[in-house]
């Protein structure tokens, strides 16, 4: 029977209707994007123009060269001060008495382009006063045969480049006479950020690109570099490893300690104070052990997950409810049949939540153990790039460690009712509804047949036959 | 209280049955048992010189106020506990631990959650290294027992309370044990299903070869289900009387009007619950003035 009334917002521990809930689920990832989005491109950032084609008019005090930021008004300021010089320039022209040039200043009018060639590759960055190649950059540009992509030169600068182009060629191998027209100012609008705050939309350029990059980047440094791609797999491999050996550990040992007394008294108290010591402590010694490349990593994950996974496991262990135990006793089960037919089966779905947790924080002693020896993983991404303030490539990285970690815990709960049919399952997650979601829009066919509860009239019927 | 009528008068069928009864070979035989518990406020006697004979097939119910030791009792039957000192023998041999010769059904069901209903019949076989065939045949005809033979290949947590005890009841009986411990096993059963389970029972012991040892507090539950009633006293747990049900069987829910049931419950009453009866409280002279404005008188 449904009720037409809708239950309140706010009723202690009452669960809210499906629409509302998924409402709120939805809200809770797009709240705190909203409050992202509007810090980074809220108006009270200052504006600034990032200089990519450098200005100097003998109307400026200053010279402005590519890095600068200038503040709009005095951008505004270069730009009509370099117009009123090109405008002076073309009158001369048109008047007939062209303004002469020097072939040291018509040398330095074209050296302007340098910072944008090098952007674009076109240059090298020590080719800075090639004259000589500077000049044919600006034939080859002004033949269309160069690629600007990266930093494009607008529409009004690629006039300027094909008038000058004309006068260099009508003066042949010399330098004209006359003078050439300025480049004008080019530049990158900018907001004033923190460098630390980089907007969503650069973080998700810098993402889309870390996982669609095929070949390494050329490094600055010429040493080889991975893609986002290859780290993040390097960082699956680590834990991976780290983490299964340490299960493969724990797990007897927890089972044992939770069922034998004297090996709980024996292994877990120094398991416990062995956990409050942390693992990257321990850094140093794994390095002296297993050298700089993956072994102290893995074992730093081991090592890292190894006494929590003791300790949940034998506690998981003695949490099985003992009279479970007294029952396959009564019915004739021995000591070794308690542990395979009821110690084992009767934990395992708590086994398996616990192991989710832990492999939970495991990526927390990843990200330390990466940085041991020779980083390597989505840590060496952060770590270096983070030491040159690059934060919209730090970003990335670990946005990956943590959709890793969500996606991979909310596909595992999702699991667990395939693997444990007999538990009572919980709430369906956010995970869990999107795969219930995609089976029944294709129609799949369920693993497993719904659980329903037994017919209460059934016992009736049967007391009566 | 009934006219003449005394829990001690027997019909002639009914002594005739006792007779009958007593000249049964004797399977259950508990002697001087001791049970003391060690705690901070000093020793605990749980259990004071139990002696007691059951024989075979009888029903014997164990009737007590809480804390009386008798769960202490039931446990030392199974295995589960050791006695301070004493000896219980079933079938002659000492019991010194849990074994298959005793069943024990728990008030809490302990079906294994993980195996499903006929899975969790054959556990017990399955434990003693037989074959699986042989079992799960025998395990289907334990079910239709029970009345679950539809619901075999369901999981606990899909059955009701009395389904999940019919069930655990089955298994126990698989494992063909010699007597049949149960602890309390209708206590959390609403009243309804719990007098259906009761005529059950004893539809099943009628049909199957079982001594059935049964621990209650409801006085009900005793008279209606069992041949002999042993009543504990609490702190210490020791023997107050053993009572002899001079109710006929066959036995139907009818009968708890009956004089004999009357008589039997009325005697149980008075050896159960005897300092009650000098304490009673008496609630209409409570020191207390009405609380709040009340209109009608309800009286």
């Amino acid at each position: 029977m449904k009720s037409k009334t809708r239950s309140r917002w706010w009723a202690v521990r009452k669960d809210l209707e499906h629409s509302r809930a998924s409402l709120l689920m939805a809200l809770s990832f797009i709240l705190p994007l909203a409050i992202w989005c509007i810090a980074a491109y809220g108006p009270w950032w200052d504006v600034a123009y990032q200089v990519t084609i450098p200005a100097e008019s003998s109307r400026l005090q200053s010279v402005y060269s590519a890095g600068d930021r200038l503040p709009p008004e005095t951008w505004s300021k270069v730009n009509t001060a370099l117009l009123d010089d090109n405008a002076e320039i073309l009158a001369a022209r048109e008047s007939g008495t062209p303004a002469t040039g020097s072939t040291r200043q018509n040398k330095k009018v074209l050296r302007k382009l340098h910072p944008l060639a090098f952007t674009n590759g076109w240059l090298a960055r020590d080719q800075e006063i090639d004259d000589t190649a500077i000049r044919g950059t600006w034939i080859k540009l002004a033949d269309g045969k160069l690629d600007d992509s990266k930093e494009p030169v607008t529409a009004e600068n690629m006039r300027i480049v094909k008038a000058n182009v004309e006068m260099l060629a009508k003066a042949e191998d010399g330098w004209p006479k006359e003078s050439l027209l300025n480049l004008m100012p080019q530049s990158i609008k900018e907001y004033a950020r923190p460098v630390y705050l980089v907007p969503p939309d650069v973080v998700a350029k810098s993402f889309w690109k870390g996982i669609t990059a095929s070949n390494p980047d050329a490094g600055e440094s010429g040493s080889e570099r991975k893609t986002l791609l290859q780290r993040y797999g390097e960082s699956w491999r680590t834990i991976v490893l780290g983490f299964l050996l340490a299960i493969v550990v724990a797990i007897p040992l927890g089972v044992l300690a939770g069922t034998y007394d004297l090996v709980s008294k024996l292994a877990e108290p120094f398991v416990n104070f062995f956990s409050y010591m942390p693992a990257p402590a321990f850094g140093v010694v794994l390095m002296a052990m297993f050298g700089l490349d993956l072994g102290p990593k893995i074992m730093l994950v081991f090592l890292g997950t190894l006494p929590s996974a003791i300790l949940t496991i034998s506690k998981t262990t003695r949490g099985l409810d003992g009279s479970l135990l007294e029952a396959a006793q009564t019915l004739g089960a021995n000591q070794k049949q308690l542990i395979t037919t009821v110690v084992i089966p009767g934990i395992l779905p708590n086994l398996y939540k616990d192991l989710r947790l832990l492999f939970g924080t495991a990526w927390t002693w990843l990200v330390i153990a990466e940085l041991l020896g020779f980083k390597s993983g989505l840590s060496e991404i952060i770590d270096t790039h983070g030491r040159r303030f690059q934060f919209d490539i730090v970003y990335p990285a670990i946005l990956m460690i943590g959709l890793s970690g969500f996606f991979m815990d909310q596909i595992l709960a999702y699991l667990a009712r395939y693997f444990f049919p007999w538990t009572d399952q919980p709430k369906k997650g956010f995970i869990g509804r999107f795969f219930s979601g995609i089976s029944g829009l294709s129609g799949m066919p369920r693993l497993i047949k719904p659980s329903r509860p037994a017919p209460a009239d059934a016992l009736t019927k049967s007391i009566a036959s | 209280m009934i006219a003449g009528l005394s829990y001690k008068d027997q019909s002639p069928e009914v002594s005739a049955r006792f007779d009958k009864l007593k000249a049964r070979p004797e399977l259950l035989e508990i002697s001087s048992l001791y049970k003391i518990f060690d705690s901070k406020a000093g020793e605990v006697v749980a259990l004071q010189d139990i002696d007691l004979t059951v024989h075979r097939r009888e029903f014997m119910c164990v009737l007590g106020q809480s804390g009386c030791g008798k769960s202490t009792l039931i446990r030392i039957l199974a295995g589960l506990e050791t006695p301070t000192s004493g000896e219980v023998l079933v079938d002659g041999v000492p019991v010194i631990g849990p074994g298959r010769d005793r069943g024990m059904v728990f008030q809490s069901y302990t079906l294994f959650p993980w195996l499903t209903v006929k899975q969790n019949v054959m556990y017990g076989p399955r434990m003693a290294g037989k074959s699986d065939i042989t079992n799960e045949g025998e395990a289907r005809q334990w079910l239709a027992l029970v009345g679950l033979d539809k619901f075999e290949d369901s999981y606990p947590h899909q059955l009701s309370g009395g389904m999940k005890q019919r069930a655990a009841i089955a298994r126990a009986l698989a494992n063909e044990p010699r007597i049949l411990l149960m602890d309390e096993p209708f206590g959390a059963l609403d009243p309804q299903t719990r007098q259906q389970m009761q005529a059950y029972l004893l539809q099943i012991w009628k049909n199957v070869d079982i001594t059935i040892f049964f621990i209650t507090h409801d006085l009900d539950e005793a008279i209606f289900l069992s041949d002999r009633i042993l009543v504990l006293d609490p702190r210490p747990g020791r023997v107050r009387e053993v009572v002899e049900v001079p109710v006929p069987r066959p036995r139907d829910h009818e009968q708890l009007r009956c004089p004999e049931f009357l008589a039997t419950k009325a005697h149980l009453e008075t050896i159960i619950h005897p300092e009650d009866s000098n304490e009673k409280p008496s609630f209409d002279k409570l020191p207390m003035g009405r609380m709040t404005d009340v209109g009608d008188n309800v009286e």
